[in-house]
């Protein structure tokens, strides 16, 4: 299919149909015992369809508090957020609802240990009561098998490598065929050999299913690896420093890594990083 | 990034006041070359400049061209990690042979990522990196040795940006010296020395010696490298090996001294896993045994019965052994012939059954009872010791116990006996039942709702402590009969542990598992029964186990205070008609039957959690 291919090796990201996530002012405020942490501070950012969007930022700046008011896990104090022109949480609203549209793929992990590979995968049409069993595991069988996962159906995720795990989490998330997939710095803690498989295996993924990628990472390696865009974001409170523009088309493969411009894309976001991690070194911050 | 060119002015080259032996002798005292012989060392001190340095001096900035390493001699020089504000001395005092400057063995890294500045008179060999590797590389048994000690030296010593650690490696030159195949027998008796074969048939393993050639490896060679095609694996028969795991940022020489037998480039069994997760090094001269991983595979599969074995304590030796990143670790399953079935519960306990005959616990457990036993025997029957002489003596016991017609009424042969038994059996049945039926519930809600949680915990947790015999009076107020007294009592204890068990489960799930479920679009009932009962399902199953035994502890209470029959009635009675030798009776079999009870629960327990018995499988290797 030529003309897929065209579209993909852009360096902006393929206008997909759906995903486009709009930020605008948010603020959220932990008050842990009345103490108020302000977690992310008039935060905006734009991120069109289709996009991968890679957020660095020092521990502990707000990342995963701005990924879970996405997600809606929690609550935001202000601002809004807005999927694809409708709006998820915002005035009047404080919190988004959970849905299928929106999935996270967790930093440890969150396959369901006391199912098989293929039951987690099946389990989000299964209980939205979108598709029988069967329909599901047959659905989730030839998903897995696209993926490279066949013969691992029947373990259970604690028989796997934790790489695998990954591969199996991504693949029950576009089950769903979700808009946005947000990553909370998943391959975190992969060693450098195994996390590298897992950028080209998700990249291919992503090359073959149009979504938008929110993906929270401290590698750096990894954000300019993948995405499209970098949002350097400041010390706690949270919000965009720094956008970068990634200007290395798609599709890419390993030896990106050694290219010219991805050094010099390599030493523009240390420099930007760099300055928030000093900051955030000596407020020693931690993540909560 | 602004590049600073080095304050030439400031040095001053001694170089001409140095003999090659006083550079030979200080190379000696620097840590990868210690092994070098004093013919490679003579030539790589050709390759060293001395110089000396004063304080203020600045050897190299970050972002300088990296092309000399250098090594210390005398003074002190300090590092500067980072630029800018941002520049953190390194912590680090240089001793004589120290090395630093080590950009310059990097592949790839053709500028200083630190800055070091001299703070103390120093003197110094600079040796240009270039023509160091390249020494290095046409000498390859010295020099795998050495570079793969300077890899190790860089991640041990420095925190560099770990992206950045790419050592060079000797360029490849492996001559394999096939040896003279040595007689089947011979390598069947190596192999048997190998772990993971001890299990298999001498007539299996003469088929897997076919499979195997023997080989020998000269120091520095490198048998493969990271990335390489993972086809064999290697069997160890003498000598040296050194491993280095992971490339760039992960790359650490594993400190592990390799025995006869032991097994390494076990890539070739892993699933997904074609290419090499590590550098394999001879450091002495070594001879190994290796065959293709598939091939060895493909044997097992027409023997699915042992080759499960095999792969197990592949996998075994593999996570125990080795302190791979675990998500490598998983050996290529066999699937047995027809379907493919995973391990049974009960193929997996006949297993853990079969490993635990051939430890040495079983050992252990008979001499434990063996000493118990003949302490008994002695301090009653033989020393007679004074607080000893009432009780009755095992040889005592066990005449009354297997006694057709028993001196005091109770022994296997009395129907009474076996009534006794079903008694008690069916009071803690009931108890035990009920408290699950109402605990596992009441735990889950605690648990799971926070409303609920308020209202009932604090009764909860003030009932909870009180003693089962204080309850006595009240049981038996509220309850007729003998038996609901009985029941009601033995109940209690059960049910306190059995809910406030699956209470702590529920708490233990992490929230992950609720959200992911959530974003997969679950109900809040769904949640519900898909993550809170079983998440919590390991810890019911604690509380579970902990129930059966305080069931057994209240039953023998209550016994004691009410009742006509039952094993605590038993022990009771006995006493107060100073039947000796029938307490002991009713006690041992209390013990059997409560510790049957207690594996019967935990058996259903690994019946039921599938997941976490496989997991613990894998785990507890
Ligand atoms: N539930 C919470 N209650 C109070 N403070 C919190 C909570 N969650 C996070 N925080 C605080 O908010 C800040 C940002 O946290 P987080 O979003 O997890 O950071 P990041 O993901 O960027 O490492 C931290 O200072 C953390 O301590
Ligand atoms: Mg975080």
């Amino acid at each position: 299919m030529a003309s897929t291919f065209a579209v993909e090796t852009r360096t902006r990201p393929p206008a997909a149909a759906r995903g486009a996530i709009r930020i605008e002012d948010v603020v959220k405020i932990y008050d842990p015992d009345g103490a108020a942490v302000m977690a992310v501070d008039h935060c905006s950012l734009e991120i069109p369809a289709g996009e991968i969007c890679m957020i660095v930022g020092p521990s502990g700046c707000g990342k995963t508090t701005l990924l879970n008011a996405i997600a809606g896990f929690h609550t935001i104090t202000s601002g809004s957020i807005h999927l694809d022109g409708e709006m998820l949480c915002g005035p009047g609203k404080p919190k988004a609802d959970p849905g299928a549209d929106r999935i996270v793929v967790f930093q440890n992990g969150a396959l369901f240990p006391w199912k098989t590979n293929l039951e987690n995968v099946a389990f989000g049409p299964v209980v939205q009561g979108k598709m029988s069993k069967k329909e599901a595991h047959d659905k989730a069988r030839a998903m897995m098998a696209d993926a490279g996962l066949s013969g691992t159906e029947h373990n259970y995720p604690g028989e796997i490598s934790s790489g695998v795990r990954r591969r199996v989490e991504i693949v029950r998330a576009l089950m769903n065929d979700p808009s946005v997939l947000l990553f909370d710095e998943p391959y975190r803690a992969l060693d450098s050999l195994t996390k590298s498989v897992m950028h080209e295996a998700l990249l291919e993924i992503y090359y073959r299913n149009k979504v938008t990628i929110f993906f929270i990472t401290h590698d750096l390696d990894e954000a300019i690896f993948l995405g499209h865009r970098i949002a350097v974001m400041t010390t706690r409170p949270c919000r965009p420093k720094k956008i970068l523009e990634v200007d290395i088309p798609h599709p890419r493969d390993y030896s990106v890594l050694t290219s010219k411009r991805f050094r010099e894309l390599m030493d523009e976001t240390l420099g930007a990083v760099h300055e928030e991690a000093i900051k955030a070194f000596e407020l020693g911050e931690k993540e909560g | 990034m602004r590049r600073a060119a080095l304050s030439a002015q400031n040095i001053s080259s001694v170089r001409s006041l140095t003999s090659t032996e006083d550079v030979v002798a200080l190379l000696k005292t620097t840590a990868p070359f210690q092994q070098a012989s004093e013919d490679a060392l003579r030539r790589i001190a050709a390759l060293a400049r001395r110089e000396s340095y004063a304080p203020g001096d600045v050897l190299y900035r970050l972002g300088d061209a990296a092309d000399d390493l250098y090594i210390m001699v005398s003074g002190r020089v300090d590092h500067a990690l980072g630029t800018g504000s941002g520049a953190r001395t390194l912590n680090q005092t240089m001793k004589p042979g120290d090395v630093f400057g080590w950009s310059a063995l990097m592949k790839d890294q053709y500028r200083r990522l630190a800055q070091a500045t001299c703070t103390e008179r120093a003197e110094l060999l600079r040796i240009d990196g270039h023509a160091l590797v390249g020494l290095l590389e046409a000498d390859p048994a010295t020099g795998g040795a050495v570079l793969s000690r300077f890899s190790t030296l860089i991640t041990q010593d420095f925190t560099l940006p770990e992206e950045l650690v790419h050592v060079l490696s000797v360029a490849k030159r492996v001559e394999q010296v096939p040896l003279t195949r040595a007689s089947m027998d011979d390598l069947v008796l190596l192999l048997k020395k190998t772990m993971p074969f001890q299990v298999v048939s001498d007539e299996m393993l003469r088929r897997v010696a076919k499979l195997s050639r023997r080989e020998r490896y000269h120091p520095g060679e490198i048998i493969y490298r990271v990335g390489d095609q993972s086809d064999d694996i290697f069997i160890m028969v003498s000598g040296k090996v050194e491993h280095a795991l992971g490339l760039g940022s992960g790359a650490r020489t594993l400190n592990q001294t390799m025995n006869e037998g032991d097994v390494f480039g076990w890539a070739a069994l892993l699933k997904d896993q074609p290419a090499r997760l590590a550098s394999t090094t001879c450091l002495e001269k070594a001879e190994v045994i290796r065959m293709a991983g598939n091939d060895l595979i493909r044997l097992f599969e027409s023997d699915p019965a042992t080759g499960d074995v095999v792969m197990s304590r592949f996998a075994t030796m593999i996570t125990r052994d080795f302190t791979l990143p675990e998500e490598l670790a998983q050996v290529l399953k066999i699937p047995k012939r027809g379907e493919e079935a995973p391990p049974t519960g009960l193929g997996l306990t006949m297993y853990r059954m079969a490993l635990w005959v051939k430890s040495p616990w079983p050992y252990l457990m008979v001499a434990g009872f063996g000493l118990f036993l003949a302490f008994w025997y002695l301090a009653v029957e033989v020393w007679q010791l004074p607080r000893f002489k009432e009780m009755p003596g095992i040889t005592t016991v066990v005449k009354e116990w297997l006694n057709p017609d028993p001196t005091y009424g109770l022994s296997v042969y009395t129907s009474e006996y076996y009534q006794h038994i079903w008694v008690s059996v069916r009071r803690v049945a009931i108890a035990f039942l009920l408290a699950t039926g109402l605990g596992v519930p009441l735990g889950l809600f605690l648990g799971w709702s926070r409303n609920f949680r308020e209202y009932v915990f604090p009764v909860f947790e003030t009932l909870r402590p009180i003693p089962i015999l204080a309850w006595v009076p009240l049981a038996i107020i509220m309850f007729t009969g003998s038996e609901t007294p009985v029941i009601y009592l033995t109940f209690l204890a059960s049910f306190f542990a059995t809910a406030l068990n699956t209470m702590l489960g529920v708490e233990s799930i992490d929230e992950s598992y609720t959200r992911a479920a959530y974003c997969l679009g679950a109900n809040k009932w769904q949640v519900f029964g898909h993550v809170i009962v079983p998440g919590a399902m390991p810890f019911i199953f604690t509380g579970l186990q902990i129930s059966v035994g305080v069931a057994w502890f209240s039953l023998v209470a209550a016994e004691m205070v009410s009742g006509q029959y039952g094993l605590g009635y038993v022990i009771n009675s006995s006493y107060m008609m100073v039947r000796y030798p029938t307490i002991v009776i009713g006690m041992v079999t209390l013990g059997a039957v409560g510790y049957t009870t207690s594996a019967l629960v935990r058996i259903v327990g690994d019946y039921m959690m599938q997941w976490r018995v496989r997991e613990l499988a894998l785990g507890a290797r």
